[in-house]
């Protein structure tokens, strides 16, 4: 009786079977996520509807911290535009940098694993602190930008970070500047055309501007879309060179969303208040992000569809 | 057997990883938070080695942080049940944290003697209070100061005196732009601070007694502020919004500014991370004050939390701060004046020459006249208040404004909409 039942397994049976290394394997990765990304996730969106001032119990509060957002925090609306403007201009201006960079990088040359290395190492330093501050040194009344254009005899007492015209400008071209990632991904789709693409078009007699816009563009508009949406959530969540170099001045014209949402959160102590920004902004990009999306079947080339 | 071996090594490896809070157990471990610039925390370390040298029952676990990143690190640790046993606490921050039961009252350690407060003065004790209850305990008693470039001056043979008038400060000034090219932010910074020593020359305050609502009602005190920075941004000595250069406030005294509002017990700081000559005098005084804009204040404080379950540990460490010689010996008066008349009567014989200017810096500002009363601590919303300031000064400065009056009007209501709402919520 007992040889003819379904044995239960003892404990190494159970270990030994295939999936449990897999999970295994993964544990540490599905506990960062856990403790990192999904329970704060889910906490933040609970503290929205609160109000938190960290050192008691948040009290809840329902709608009121987006009532507050929209009709009584005007800095929520100066750095929601601010944020929009920065994304608006960056987003294009790194695309094509990027995109002609790679083009040049395209072609093999002695030098070009050189050059594809020296480009890509803004991007390596990108988020860190350092090249921030380093970024406020050039630009700084002193800095070297300013004694550069005072040795060729330009004016040099430009104020770059404190003149509210050229502030956002500057930090858009810190982010321009850091243009690597996009470019590499650039680099390998235009290395994947095939070259029969471009031999048959030159026998055709098309020059190296046609070829571009009717080969090499259109073949890596999956690319490009890839890169957009990537940019555009990036350039969203900017906070580091804002927070950084120019502290959201002058006079409010570079006060990035994120940076409003972390002085409202951690200097003023409103947790809940700074969650439901968040919020607010992660509806926001995923308005942009459905939209590009939607928009991409108009742009977008995918060879199996067989169009 | 495999199995039991198996289970036995597993049961090793429990012990072992337990061991080291069983041998914890004999010794008190406290942790202790404080802020403060490099020089602070070379003598706090070494004040604490002493601390453990006395007290070997005792083992303190330090961390610290500058000014920027204290708040934002003890309200996480608050907030995820992390309070240091022993932290440092500001007078801008002591009654909201009190008021949400972060701190622990000290009043039973003062009476039983644990916390020995004989040789304090009922004021000073008073100023760690919030509605009748202590929490806190200073560590020092300071003033703000005028801290200026001594170098600049006597280089130029300019003299300033201990209590400079406004205009006396901006007759300098004056001179210094001409002659150096570092120019004043004092007249220029239009801060909540400034604002205040403003009202205080006229016996008035930034708020009122219970705080619900800012301590005045005429916008021209504010107009006169903005007015006073403008004219000093077009005569070429007040600092041109967007030309600073300095990265850190040290910096600001080497390359843009030849004066600087500061508190007196950071002059060691600022000689030491400057290597300049660098001295002080009083706030300046508007001309036709009635009062003086120096009050004397406690420096900052130290607190226990009130979820500790050592605080008899970590009162005898405030105790140790407040009354024994060997802890002065070390620290000399970087966090101020000692509150106790005995340590101060102690760290008198023996400081250095810094010390000594900032001892006699406090004993001159107590002298009758030299001072004008501390105010209630600020309220919980003053950093919302500061901000909105800051941002109507700020569009001053870049002159965005005209109407002044009307722009200081405005302040004044919205500011009073911010603190009475606060007073509502309470």
């Amino acid at each position: 009786m007992v040889k003819n039942a379904p044995r239960s397994l003892t404990l190494r049976e159970r270990m030994n079977r295939p999936n449990v290394a897999g999970y295994v394997f993964i544990l540490p990765f599905i506990v960062g996520l856990l403790v990192f990304t999904v329970i704060p996730f889910f906490t933040s969106l609970y503290l929205a509807f609160t109000e938190y001032n960290v050192l008691s119990p948040a009290k809840w509060v329902g709608l009121d911290n987006f009532r507050k957002m929209f009709y009584e925090d005007k800095l929520f609306w100066t750095s929601f535009w601010v944020t929009f403007k920065f994304a608006l201009i960056q987003v294009p201006v790194k695309l094509t940098v990027s995109l002609l960079v790679a083009l040049v990088l395209s072609r093999g040359t002695k030098l070009t694993s050189y050059y594809r290395a020296a480009f890509y190492i803004p991007s390596l330093m990108g988020s860190s602190v350092a090249i921030a501050l380093l970024w406020k040194q050039l630009f700084a009344f002193n800095g070297v930008i300013n004694q550069a254009l005072g040795m060729l005899g330009l004016p040099s007492n430009q104020r770059w970070l404190g003149d509210p015209k050229t502030a956002l400008g500057v930090l858009i071209s810190l982010g321009v500047w850091q243009f690597g990632s996009s470019m590499l991904i650039f680099l390998a789709a235009i290395k994947n055309i095939p070259a029969s693409f471009h031999e048959a078009a030159i026998v055709d007699g098309a020059g190296p501007v046609r070829r571009f816009f009717s080969i090499t563009l259109p073949m890596i508009t999956p690319i490009l879309f890839f890169n957009l949406i990537n940019q555009v959530i990036g350039s969203f969540q900017a906070f580091n060179s804002s927070y950084l170099i120019t502290g959201g001045k002058p006079l409010n014209t570079t006060l990035y969303y994120g940076v409003h949402l972390y002085n409202r959160a951690f200097n003023h102590y409103e947790m809940g208040y700074g969650s439901a920004m968040a919020w607010f902004m992660l509806l926001v990009i995923a308005a942009f992000t459905a939209l590009i999306f939607r928009s991409s079947s108009a742009w977008v080339y995918y060879e199996s569809e067989g169009r | 057997m495999k199995r039991f071996l198996t289970l036995l090594l597993a049961a090793l490896l429990i012990c072992a990883l337990a061991m080291p809070t069983v041998s914890a157990e004999e010794k008190t471990q406290l942790t202790i938070l404080w802020w403060g610039s490099q020089t602070r925390h070379d003598l706090t370390v070494a004040m604490i080695e002493k601390f453990e040298e006395k007290y070997p029952e005792i083992d303190l676990v330090m961390d610290y942080s500058d000014w920027g990143g204290y708040w934002t690190k003890l309200a996480a640790q608050v907030a995820g049940g992390q309070t240091p046993d022993i932290f440092q606490m500001d007078y801008a921050y002591l009654a909201q944290y009190a008021t949400n039961n972060v701190l622990a009252p000290l009043d039973e350690y003062m009476a039983s003697g644990a916390l020995d407060v004989s040789n304090v003065s009922e004021n000073i004790i008073k100023t760690g209070q919030v509605k009748g209850v202590t929490y806190a305990i200073s560590t020092g008693t300071n003033a703000p100061v005028m801290m200026y470039r001594r170098d600049v001056l006597n280089d130029l043979g300019i003299e300033i005196p201990m209590t400079p008038t406004l205009t006396e400060y901006k007759e300098i000034s004056k001179k210094v732009a001409e002659a150096t090219g570092l120019r004043s932010t004092f007249i220029t910074d239009c801060s909540a601070d400034i604002l205040r020593f403003r009202l205080r020359n006229y016996g008035l305050n930034l708020y009122n007694d219970d705080a619900s609502a800012l301590g005045f009602d005429d916008p021209q005190y504010i107009v006169d502020m903005w007015q006073d920075a403008l004219d000093a941004q077009h005569e070429g000595w007040g600092m041109i919004p967007g030309e600073e250069t300095a990265a850190t406030a040290f910096d600001s005294m080497v390359n843009d500014s030849w004066s600087r509002f500061q508190n007196s017990n950071e002059l060691a700081a600022y000689r030491d991370a400057t290597g300049l000559d660098i001295s002080m005098v009083q706030i300046p005084n508007l001309d036709d004050a009635t009062a003086s804009a120096t009050y004397l204040k406690p420096s900052m404080f130290w607190c226990v939390a009130q979820q500790s379950e050592k605080k008899d540990a970590a009162i005898k460490f405030l105790n140790f701060f407040t009354n024994d010689p060997d802890c002065f010996d070390i620290i000399g008066v970087e966090r101020a004046i000692p509150i106790s008349s005995e340590m101060r009567a102690h760290v008198s014989g023996n400081l250095d020459e810094v010390g000594q200017q900032v001892a006699a810096f406090i004993e001159y500002a107590s002298q009758p006249g030299n001072a004008s009363p501390l105010m209630n601590p600020d309220p919980t919303v003053h950093s919302q208040v500061a901000e909105l300031l800051g941002q109507y000064s700020e569009q001053v400065r870049y002159e965005m404004i005209d109407d002044l009056l009307g722009t200081a009007q405005q302040f004044i209501e919205e500011a009073n909409a911010i603190l009475a709402a606060a007073q509502a919520a309470q």
